[in-house]
């Protein structure tokens, strides 16, 4: 896997509700600390989109998805303990 | 396949408990497999359920943003439920309330905003049950918005406020928003305005009183003069008249009553008698025609000073009605108004009627900004260096408006000036005020119509044009005059 790699991040939430705005200041931390400059995030609502997370097989809000580099990722949850993620994302060592 | 079962009374109540359990039992479990981590969970068919933990929150967030916006607004907003008791109020009401010693009640949360409405005394008697009926009346369905201002007079201070009231849901009837707000600034912005307006038309008014006694004392005093030489020459004339040459003749006659026939016949004296009485009488015959045609100057000039008079006092104290008038005439008046001084002025006045309109307008409006115009006018040919001074008196017009038209052939006016004239202050002359224009233009527009200017430049003269609309009843067209 190159270094420079941009990832790309799906995150789907569920409008203002708590878990959902953590997982997303925890994500844009995590990608200005270890990814600066390269990650992309894409943020699916699943009040305004249904049909989407049904479509990608997203059972539950917050999940994260990794979809670039391969291989994809799913994570559940704030993403508040920052090592299990980065290692989840294949990211320990990169930054 | 759906099998829909209506509740039954035996199974509701052992159903329905029980349900609940498996619920709570439910969402206990999903909290402890997503550790607390997760709002939502989707079921196979993608419908979303929102965690009861979430809901809640997310509950409490949206009314945090509701009463964030609401405390953002400067205005005392409360919400009433259906029976007109006030469940909510925003920090502004609450500042309200505190400064004002409201404590009653948390605010008043829990009154009945009717029954304080219904009770509210004195002054606001008559707005606290306006504002009762309105509120019922929103309460109840039949109206969408309600607002009046109010005095409401507090601490000793005098406060404006603008009340509103409207459905909490145009769809359904379940409250009320009632929202004051302080418009206390604008009212004393407005109220200070009224005053400048009334100020601005005292002083109009006095300065068209003193425009009126300048144009009595100017006219009279023209009139004066020439009373003055008649009744100079009259005096001349009774002084050094041949009456008293008479009287010698009858002493003559006298002393010589007993030979009057040869006095007259024979003595020197005596025969010249007749051809001196002769020459007596034709000499008093013409004293008596030059001392009666001074007392018809007399006369007519004492008939002229009443004109003026009873002219100036019928504009002066007209009311502001509108009353029929023929323009022409009226030009005329204004025209005469001014006489003596563009004749001392050796100003030729030319008048061109092209129609003799009659319209309906407030005589004294009108009559002050012709007197004005044909003034200035004036002040413009006799600061000209020209020999040729010439004021134009024009009345033109169509089916719609009638435009009077007063020109000279004076100073001019500089282009750069021709914006600011009708400006309040604005005047090129020594002795102006700038108030003439002013008044004249803000006269000719509440009369509907319109005053505007027309000048080529310095040394090229100017024309005021004063147009003014027809339509009135009453308004009738005359012929042209030649």
């Amino acid at each position: 896997m190159s270094a420079r790699a941009k990832f790309k991040f799906r995150l789907y939430i569920a409008g203002d509700t708590r878990n959902s705005s953590e997982a997303m200041v925890n994500l844009t931390a995590l990608c200005r600390d270890h990814l600066p400059s390269r990650h992309v995030i894409e943020i699916v609502d699943v009040f305004l989109e249904p049909q989407r997370a049904l479509a990608d097989g997203i059972f539950m809000t917050p999940t994260l998805v990794k979809l670039a580099p391969a291989p994809q990722r799913k994570i559940v949850g704030t993403l508040s303990q920052a090592q299990p993620v980065l290692e989840a994302l294949g990211l320990t060592g990169v930054a | 396949m759906n099998i829909r079962r209506s509740p039954t009374p035996g199974s509701t109540h052992e159903d329905i408990p029980a349900l609940i359990e498996t619920l709570l039992d439910t969402e206990q479990r999903l909290e402890e497999l997503t550790a607390g981590e997760v709002d939502t969970v989707a079921g196979r068919d993608g419908r979303t359920f929102l965690l009861r933990r979430a809901q809640e929150q997310l509950r409490h967030s949206e009314a945090r943003k509701q009463a964030a916006i609401l405390n953002a607004l400067p205005a005392h907003v409360a919400l009433l439920d259906a029976q007109g008791i006030i469940i909510s109020v925003n920090e502004a009401w609450r500042r309200f309330a505190d400064a004002n010693h409201l404590r009653h009640q948390a605010c008043g949360i829990g009154l009945n905003y009717l029954e304080v409405c219904d009770r509210s005394r004195g002054d606001g008697a008559a707005d606290g049950q306006q504002v009762a009926a309105a509120v019922r009346s929103i309460l109840a369905g039949k109206a969408l918005r309600f607002s009046i201002e109010y005095a409401c007079h507090a601490d000793a201070e005098h406060h404006w406020f603008l009340f509103t009231v409207a459905p909490l849901a145009e769809d359904h009837r379940n409250g009320a928003v009632v929202m004051h707000v302080d418009v206390t600034e604008r009212r004393e912005v407005e109220e200070s305005l009224q005053l400048v307006h009334k100020q601005l038309l005292v002083a109009s008014r006095q300065a068209g009183m003193a425009e009126v006694a300048t144009g009595v004392l100017h006219n009279v005093g023209n009139v004066l003069n020439s009373v003055n030489v008649s009744a100079t020459l009259i005096a001349n004339q009774v002084h050094h008249s041949k009456a008293a040459d008479l009287a010698k003749v009858c002493v003559l006659l006298e002393q010589h009553q007993a030979d009057l026939g040869a006095f007259l016949t024979t003595d020197p004296k005596g025969r010249i008698i007749p051809t001196y009485l002769g020459r007596l009488v034709n000499s008093l015959d013409q004293e008596r025609k030059v001392m009666s045609g001074e007392l018809d100057n007399l006369r007519n000039n004492i008939e002229h000073i009443k004109d003026v008079m009873a002219m100036q006092q019928d504009y002066a104290t007209m009311s502001a009605s509108a009353e029929t008038v023929c323009l022409p005439d009226l030009l005329d008046d204004a025209l005469r108004m001014s006489a003596g001084s563009l004749a001392r002025h050796d100003i030729e006045v030319v008048r061109d009627y092209q129609t003799r309109p009659v319209l309906r307008l407030d005589k004294h409006q009108v009559i002050q900004i012709l007197v004005n115009l044909i003034r200035n006018a004036g002040y413009a040919c006799d600061e000209s260096a020209r020999a040729d001074k010439a004021i134009t008196l024009r009345i033109t017009g169509d089916d719609q408006r009638v435009r009077i038209a007063v020109g000279d052939n004076g100073i001019g006016i500089l282009p750069q000036n021709l914006t600011r004239i009708f400006e309040h202050g604005f005047t090129t002359r020594k002795r102006g005020h700038g108030f003439g224009l002013h008044k004249s233009a803000i006269a000719a527009h509440e009369l509907g119509g319109a005053l505007t200017v027309h000048s080529d430049g310095a040394e090229r003269g100017a024309t005021f044009s004063l147009e003014l609309p027809r339509g009135a009843p009453g308004d009738t067209d005359g012929q042209p005059t030649g």
